[in-house]
């Protein structure tokens, strides 16, 4: 007799996102935040205009110095498996909502007054951190389920080894066809990009390149075979290098979009990390000097 | 051509070669069977190569589309030198001198570098994959960052300003870029824009606020806001600064003086809270809790013969007159019938008799020979309508009018109803006076002279604008009492008013003068007058108005505002002419 499947398993629990964790506490928490600073900054009316120097615009100034070390130190935590202070998960979400309303609550310590000055790319260095960050999230969400579909069943490794297997093949079929063709497959192989530098793993390679060289292989074959003997012997082999060719372009893609996807999945992290230190740097420079020149 | 062909393999352990000696014009290399030397890749062309003698050289030629590498470069043709290392798909083939005892013109040895499977794992790993192939470190990249942000915008700054130089002028080597031009938060006012690149100048010490004093380097001979030593001391002025209420780096648009309230009405909004005591009313906001207008106001002690200022109240209208000591009705001259002139009825106006200083914010002292002499004349004898006596010196009045008078009784002729015949009679310059007659002559000089004084003092000149007091001296009869200096009112607390620009409205529009029936009247306005056009800052119905756009900080009268509030005095009583 068959079991029923356990769909209604109570200990089957559907993926959450850490976006959500705890039924949105940190976006709760950010909103608070947020909420309380904006009181703060249109409750107060200090002498001469608002601006960081007031008793409320340093009181939003460490505030604001406070949350960007408690998100650098997502850096560190995230590495400390160890750690028993609350999970990734946790902080991840902490880190998400915690950074967007920092860009709110650093404007209102400054109360939105720019120039050409340390204090200023302070700022736009921290917008910068939130936008990579926004990003990463952004893409964190949707990536996954797009590797997923695009690689099928299939590893990237197995996937390379079909290609190189398909490469042989076709070169050994085009052998057969005429040592023009396998020439010219020849050429087309060795200029068919996978992977790459920076550039090309995160934007692809230059995809009309590729398909010319499989294009213009593909028709010269085709004004190859109409004139030749035992044409339609020929033309069979043709048609089954044709299928080749087809299927090795159609994988080519799928792993360069495999690459591409990691890529964009990992790249926004060369720019947030970095960028933060930047930042930390600015930070340090801004509460220096405002002291130092009081 | 000759060459010996030294095949290379490995079997088991060991390498392997085989020779094979080709003598042949062209030596032709490639994957087809027909090529004299085969190399079995799928990845080389069938014929992909040739060797080809020319005179004493022999040349290794690519075919068209074949791809040959000799020595790490890609090439067309090369000319074959001992030691060259050729590279045609998975084969390496190396140009070695002949062996001794070949006839060979030199050996090439051939031999597979890998095998098939080692190639392709060699190819597959040398694709870059993943953002890790790129070797590009995260770490590396934040330190870069870190010290490209950290060096101009605090380490050499700090450094040109501190360390090289601690003498304030902070030497540019890129003008405003590396320097501590970085750290100002926004311009200076206009005023310090001189300042430039000299931020030493005001911020002299690190970490240490900007003093009053290197303020007053500068601003030498300000006034605090409390003279008085006692409130002087009281922790909220000692503990003022100066950039309390004079933020820089704010714009060269932004005044340098604070505009909002905030900073007066912190302390005058419950005046009581901090100076227990003290006689200044709550003032919170002008449009709704600011204390009526005071002036200051003159009181004349007859006893000392001289005018004290009080401070006087709207709020105790009993107490709002000045003792100017002068009969003015502005109701009577102000008659839209006008006034009596010598040249017919005339209209007045204000203007007539109060004109604007220079600076326009107030008015020139009114003077009776400017503005009251052409109507009220001061000649005593009615033949004599143009003989004019001199207006504020009454010991001279009354020597002139008694000069006049004897000279007409010894000169006789006078015309003078009443008058004896000495006085009367007609003589010639030859017709001497005895001294009777003389006497009696003087005696009617005296009599009509002191009745003209008594009428002029008394009746129809001085005593219209002035009190006359009679001082019982014969030779000076009467005495004019003081008339107050001018401005005869005072508004100390406000007085940044400025009359130039209230322009626009006419004079009444503030001050009741036509209804005015006494000099007493300061004429001030009621505050709700000025309500009707100024509110407060930040609102938007009337004139946004600062507390500063009226009171003065640096003002040296603060002293006495401990002092109780000046006792009430009874006005002067002062008659209305006619």
């Amino acid at each position: 007799m068959r079991q029923p499947l356990p769909i209604a398993n109570p200990a089957f629990k559907r993926h959450e996102s850490f976006l959500v964790h705890q039924r949105f506490l940190y976006l709760k928490v950010s909103l608070a935040l947020c909420a309380a600073a904006l009181f703060a900054y249109f409750y107060d009316d200090p002498a001469g205009a608002r601006s960081g120097n007031s008793l409320t615009g340093y009181s939003l100034g460490v505030l604001s110095a406070l949350l960007i070390l408690q998100l650098a130190w997502m850096g560190i935590r995230k590495r400390r498996y160890r750690s028993r202070l609350g999970t990734v998960r946790g902080w991840a979400s902490a880190h998400v909502y915690l950074g967007l309303s920092l860009a709110l609550i650093a404007g209102l310590h400054c109360a939105f007054q720019f120039g050409w000055n340390v204090h200023s790319l302070a700022y736009i260095l921290l917008l910068l951190v939130i936008a990579s960050g926004v990003y990463g999230t952004v893409v964190y969400g949707g990536t996954p389920a797009q590797i997923t579909a695009n690689r099928g069943l299939l590893t990237r490794e197995a996937m390379i080894i079909e290609l190189e297997q398909l490469n042989e093949q076709s070169l050994r079929v085009a052998d057969a066809v005429n040592p023009e063709v396998h020439r010219r497959l020849l050429h087309s192989i060795s200029h068919a990009h996978i992977g790459g530098g920076l550039r090309t793993q995160v934007f692809g390679p230059e995809a009309a390149r590729f398909e010319e060289e499989a294009v213009s292989t593909v028709q010269f074959m085709a004004s190859q075979i109409a004139g030749m003997e035992h044409a339609a012997q020929k033309a069979e082999q043709a048609r089954g290098l044709m299928d080749l060719l087809a299927q090795r372009q159609d994988l080519a893609e799928r792993i360069n979009r495999d690459i591409r996807l990691h890529a964009r999945m990992q790249v926004w992290l060369y720019l947030h990390v970095p960028l933060t230190c930047a930042l930390l740097a600015a930070v340090i420079a801004h509460i220096t000097s405002v002291f130092l020149y009081r | 051509m000759r060459i010996l062909i030294r095949s290379w393999s490995q079997q088991g352990a060991e390498r392997a070669s085989v020779d094979r000696l080709i003598d042949a014009h062209i030596i032709r290399i490639g994957r087809g069977t027909d090529q004299d030397l085969e190399l079995s890749d799928l990845r080389i062309a069938l014929a992909q190569a040739e060797i080809v003698r020319r005179d004493a050289n022999a040349f290794l030629t690519a075919k068209p589309g074949a791809p040959v590498i000799v020595n790490g470069e890609n090439i067309k043709e090369h000319k074959l030198r001992g030691g060259d290392v050729c590279e045609i798909g998975r084969f390496r083939l190396q140009v070695n001198p002949p062996p001794d005892g070949s006839d060979a013109d030199f050996q090439l040895d051939v031999e597979e570098l890998i095998s098939q499977r080692e190639e392709r794992a060699e190819r597959v790993g040398r694709l870059r994959t993943s953002l890790t192939d790129l070797h590009l470190s995260r770490r590396t990249l934040a330190w870069v960052l870190f010290l490209i942000v950290i060096l101009p915008a605090l380490a050499l700054p700090a450094w040109l300003r501190f360390g090289l130089d601690a003498g304030g002028n902070t030497p540019m080597l890129v003008p405003t870029l590396v320097s501590d031009q970085v750290w100002k938060p926004g311009d200076l006012s206009t005023a310090h824009t001189y300042f430039k690149n000299d931020c030493g100048k005001c911020h002299q010490k690190a970490f240490v606020k900007v003093t009053n004093e290197s303020c007053v380097a500068c601003h030498q001979n300000i006034h605090s806001h409390a003279g008085d030593p006692h409130l002087a001391s009281l922790p909220v002025f000692a503990a003022a600064r100066c950039s309390d209420c004079h933020a820089e780096h704010k714009g060269a648009r932004t005044p340098l003086i604070d505009h909002s309230n905030a900073a007066c009405t912190r302390c005058h909004a419950q005046p009581q809270k901090n100076f227990p005591g003290t006689r200044l009313e709550p003032a919170a906001s002008f449009s709704q809790q600011h204390p009526v207008f005071s002036a200051k106001v003159a009181r004349y002690s007859s006893a000392a013969g001289r005018f004290e200022w009080i401070e006087a109240s709207q709020q105790h209208a009993e107490t709002l007159h000045s003792d100017t000591n002068l009969k003015f009705p502005h109701d009577f001259h102000l008659s839209p019938k006008g006034v009596k002139s010598p040249g017919g009825n005339k209209v007045l106006g204000c203007a007539d008799c109060h004109v604007p200083d220079v600076s326009g914010a107030s008015f020139k002292p009114v003077s009776m020979q400017q503005h009251c002499a052409e109507c009220h004349r001061l000649d005593f004898d009615p033949d004599q309508p143009d003989r004019l006596l001199p207006h504020g010196q009454p010991a001279q009045i009354v020597a002139s009018i008694r000069d006049f008078y004897a000279r007409e009784a010894l000169a006789g002729g006078a015309k003078i109803v009443g008058a004896p015949p000495v006085v009367r009679d007609r003589r010639g310059a030859d017709q001497p006076l005895g001294t009777p007659q003389a006497r009696a002559a003087l005696q009617w000089a005296d009599r009509r002279s002191s009745m003209v004084i008594d009428e002029v003092f008394n009746t129809r000149t001085c005593s219209l604008c002035h009190t006359v007091q009679a001082t019982g001296d014969a030779a000076l009869p009467f005495s004019i009492m003081p008339v107050a200096p001018q401005p005869l009112h005072r508004m100390e607390h406000a007085v940044a008013f400025n009359h130039a620009s209230h322009s626009s409205e006419p004079c009444a529009s503030c001050h009741a003068a036509a209804a005015s029936k006494s000099s007493t009247d300061p004429l001030l306005p009621e505050i709700n007058r000025c309500r009707d056009c100024h509110g407060d800052p930040g609102g938007t119905a009337r004139i946004q108005t600062a507390c500063v756009d009226c009171h003065g900080y640096h003002r040296p009268e603060a002293k006495d505002l401990a002092a109780p509030p000046a006792p009430p005095v009874q006005a002067m009583a002062m008659g209305t002419p006619r």
